[in-house]
């Protein structure tokens, strides 16, 4: 009997099935057979499948993949969880703890995970986006669990039975950890599909999965992948379902400056010379491979590498136009009283807005110790503004923030629903307020339009 | 490495093409000689400062991508750090809270702001605005350089390339000629060492195919092990005589390409070649044994086993004269007993005919070894006695 039991290991990402008889190798799922080892094997996410299929034909065999037991987790935190919390993760544990969990930003989806992992006692890893986020949430596990928690990323390699990690130190050392987490939780999962972080959720064997964000739709529509990643969409709740009760009420509003003479013939000459070229090479902007067939055009010549030259300077004149700068002033003067966090879309001009008025800035340059510090001045007040890029559109708490300041952006409606996300958590009785300056009589105006193309806007 | 928007292809169909340089080109060679000149005396620039000079010398219009290949080459042997009369981070601290409680007041006044942070530290108003952001990366000086000659950067440049075009490869297949174990022994460590796995068929002479690529690669193509693939190229161009195919998975809709290389292109390892050298003890061995083995024919085995776990490499092959039986010889370097122990083991599951595996007592680098009686172990105290070994073989094919 003994004998014909079959052995399953890990081995970087896959699940490998060896003994047994031949028959029994083949009719696994998902199993194929491999010549370069001679053996069976299988991608590691379907370990639970080919588990529940050896254990309904009552087929021996013995585990040498899995490398974690069931863990019991204690919450320390005697914090009573909001209805949607706990409704999210009842229907998630229904739906078999596999699936995505939508709900909008600053409504405690890290809680969420923190009941997710209690509910699942396994040994648990958090994928995140950003090293922002790494930080948060080994801070915030810490703290719900009392147990020393893991970090791979950001400088850190260090595995325990509750760690975080970015996704991208989870696609590259999938092989050292694939077979040591039952739970994956995916942090802002709207990352997760396509070849490469997918990756990740490929390899491993964890059986429960769980995945979180505000905003699961993707521009290249492979939020189609999430069932076969993680899971299906389990639970959704919207924004304004939740804003008032749970978030912060807010205004948005949008202020136009002009550009100066000199700025505007500028602009106006590097447009010119950006359009005659997409005008003179017959490319369409509007179709979704526009931009890539400019570049590609431009790449080819000496004028379309000018018209590509021209584009980004017209970019950096609306976006460090000097008015905006003066603007800016304007409202850091106005909200003297506030906590501000200004938004650009580039790095050189966080820095610009930094040096003039002596803010404190947070990109991905900014060193975990100093963010950790700006965040907590930020807090108790000691700063009352931090300038920033695309660092903290995603997740990073900030509740103490009650005005944002949109100097310049994308015109993604994912990166102002997030902006605005910011400002929403929940604090005493806080009204938020989203400013996005404009430059009138600039492509901006476009983009906008265009970001503000989302219910929690209208 | 160069970036991905810098390597240099020409797309035929389905195939990628490398646009190698000539190495002797003196355009090139005069280029890379000004790159080098560059480099050499802009320590103590900044990183910021650098980049402009590269923009001035290598403009980044996609014309220059040969030279702003190089200036990538050569950047990736700069070490920039940081330089500041005084910590930027403390500078930030007292700028931004003094800042910051002006503000609260409505009273912020930049300069007023510089020039009493710069009273308490004793530094000049300048100074504190100049170093607050000394740490940034465009801000970064360079203290130094790892230099090279103008040949070695074409040459580099050259497999530069290739492995831009690799880093987005799911697979390959390498066909080999003609080469000793010794550079198989290589080729088997650095596919281990790059964690690829292989499959390999062979023609049971001197020519070996192996199939390139990781676990994964069963289900899905995938690039995940491009890295790994292009870190393997530099070990297979020391190989006097081989072709390489890759799947390429190119641009951002990530076509199907076909890519080719073969050592007629002439690329050049940067890495030093050890692999090749077969230790003067292994060839008065062979020596030794080939007078000593009346009955046997040794040959210095250029045939590969191919196991169901990878290949094996062993030195010798001891032919019988009369009967045919073989048996294969390997001896071993430095060892561990475990080691010595899973090879024994693989070899006596995946291999039909037996072997022998001889270790040096004085190698050893475990404590204690213990002594074996396992007739496929032979433990010699200094140098392996050509007698022993025959009577060894003899006894492993019962004769």
């Amino acid at each position: 009997m003994a004998e014909e039991s079959i052995t399953l290991s890990f081995d970087a990402g896959t699940l490998v099935l060896e003994d047994g008889t031949l028959d029994a190798l083949r009719e696994c799922p998902h199993v194929l057979h491999d010549k370069r080892t001679g053996s069976f094997r299988a991608e590691g996410r379907h370990y639970r499948a080919i588990v529940e299929h050896l254990r309904a034909n009552k087929i021996a065999y013995v585990d040498n993949a899995r490398a974690w037991q069931e863990t019991p987790w204690t919450l320390t935190s005697t914090r009573t969880p909001y209805p949607h919390q706990t409704e999210a993760v009842a229907t998630w544990w229904k739906q078999r703890g596999r699936g995505v969990v939508v709900l909008p930003t600053g409504t405690g989806k890290t809680f969420v995970a923190m009941l997710a992992i209690q509910k699942t006692a396994r040994p648990s890893l958090v994928v995140t986006p950003t090293i922002d986020l790494l930080n948060q949430w080994h801070g915030e596990l810490s703290q719900g669990f009392g147990t020393p928690i893991g970090m791979i990323g950001g400088g850190s390699y260090d595995l325990q039975p509750l760690t975080v990690t970015t996704y991208d130190s989870a696609y590259i050392h999938l092989d050292r950890w694939g077979h040591r987490y039952g739970l994956l939780i995916f942090d802002e999962c709207h990352h997760l599909p396509g070849p490469t972080y997918g990756m990740a959720a490929v390899g491993s064997l964890a059986p429960f999965r769980m995945g979180l964000t505000a905003t699961p739709e993707r521009a290249d529509g492979l939020e189609h992948m999430y069932p076969e990643l993680i899971g299906p969409i389990v639970y959704r709740r919207e924004i304004k379902e939740l804003s008032g009760d749970f978030l912060a009420g807010y205004t948005t509003q949008t202020v136009f400056v002009h550009l100066t003479e000199d700025e505007q013939s500028r602009y106006e000459a590097a447009r010119r010379q950006y359009k005659e070229f997409v005008a003179s090479s017959g490319i369409s902007m509007s179709g979704p491979k526009g931009w890539q067939n400019f570049i590609f055009q431009a790449s080819r010549s000496k004028e379309g590498w000018a018209a590509l030259k021209a584009f980004y300077e017209s970019k950096r004149l609306e976006r460090a136009a000097g008015s905006k700068l003066v603007k800016l002033d304007e409202l850091l003067t106005t909200h003297s009283r506030d906590r501000i966090i200004v938004f650009t879309a580039d790095n050189a001009t966080v820095y610009q807005i930094a040096r003039r008025f002596l803010v404190p800035a947070i990109t991905h340059q900014t060193k975990a110790k100093e963010r950790k510090q700006i965040l907590e001045r930020f807090h108790s007040g000691e700063y009352t503004v931090v300038v920033t890029s695309q660092v903290l559109n995603e997740g990073v708490d900030v509740p103490a923030a009650n005005v944002g300041i949109v100097l310049s952006g994308t015109s993604t409606i994912r990166e102002n629903v997030q902006r605005l996300g910011r400002l929403l958590r929940k604090k005493a009785d806080k009204q938020a307020i989203l400013y996005e300056v404009v430059a009138r009589g600039t492509a901006e105006e476009f983009s906008s339009e265009r970001r503000r193309q989302h219910h929690a806007f209208q | 490495m160069l970036s991905s928007n810098q390597v240099r292809v020409r797309r035929s169909k389905n195939r990628l093409h490398a646009q190698y340089i000539r190495e002797s080109d003196p355009e090139w060679q005069d280029v890379a000689e000004r790159l080098l000149d560059l480099f050499r005396t802009s320590i103590g620039c900044t990183r910021g400062e650098i980049d402009e000079i590269m923009a001035e010398a290598v403009g980044d219009n996609p014309q220059q991508l040969v030279p702003q290949g190089l200036a990538k080459l050569l950047e990736d042997r700069c070490e920039f750090d940081v330089e500041s009369s005084h910590a930027p981070d403390e500078l930030r601290d007292k700028v931004f809270l003094l800042a910051a409680r002006q503000r609260l007041v409505g009273a912020f006044d930049r300069d007023a702001v510089l020039a009493a942070v710069a009273g308490e530290l004793g530094l000049t108003a300048e100074a504190v605005d100049q170093g607050l952001f000394a740490d940034l990366k465009a801000e970064q000086r360079l203290i130094s350089f790892r230099d090279f000659a103008v040949d070695q950067l074409l040459q580099r440049y050259n497999v530069a390339l290739a492995q831009g075009i690799l880093l987005r490869s799911a697979g390959m297949t390498v066909r080999i000629n003609g080469e000793t174990p010794a550079r198989f022994r290589q080729l088997i460590r650095a596919m281990k060492f790059h964690r690829l796995m292989c499959r390999i068929e062979g023609d049971g002479k001197s020519t070996w195919v192996l199939h390139l690529d990781g676990p994964l690669s069963l289900f899905s193509s995938t690039t995940k092990y491009g890295v790994q693939l292009a870190n393997f190229l530099p070990t297979l161009l020391q190989c006097k005589s081989f072709t390489l195919q890759a799947d390429v998975r190119w641009g951002p809709q990530r076509a199907p390409m076909e890519f080719l290389l073969e050592s007629g292109d002439g690329l050049k390892s940067h890495l030093t070649d050890y692999g090749d050298y077969i230790p003067l003890e292994l060839q008065m061995l062979y020596e030794q044994l080939r007078k000593h083995a009346k009955t046997w024919a040794v040959e210095p085995e250029a045939t590969l086993v191919p196991l169901k776990s990878g290949l094996w490499a062993p030195d010798f092959l001891l032919r019988h004269n009369k009967s045919g039986w073989q048996v294969h010889v390997e001896v071993l370097g430095f060892w561990r007993r475990t080691d010595a122990d899973k090879l024994i083991a693989r070899l006596r599951t995946e291999m039909k005919e037996p072997f022998l595996i001889a270790v040096s007592e004085a190698m050893n680098t475990d404590e204690n070894s213990g002594d074996s009686a396992d007739p496929s172990l032979y433990i010699f105290k200094r140098t392996p006695l050509p007698a022993e070994i025959i009577r060894r073989a003899e006894s492993l094919v019962k004769l």
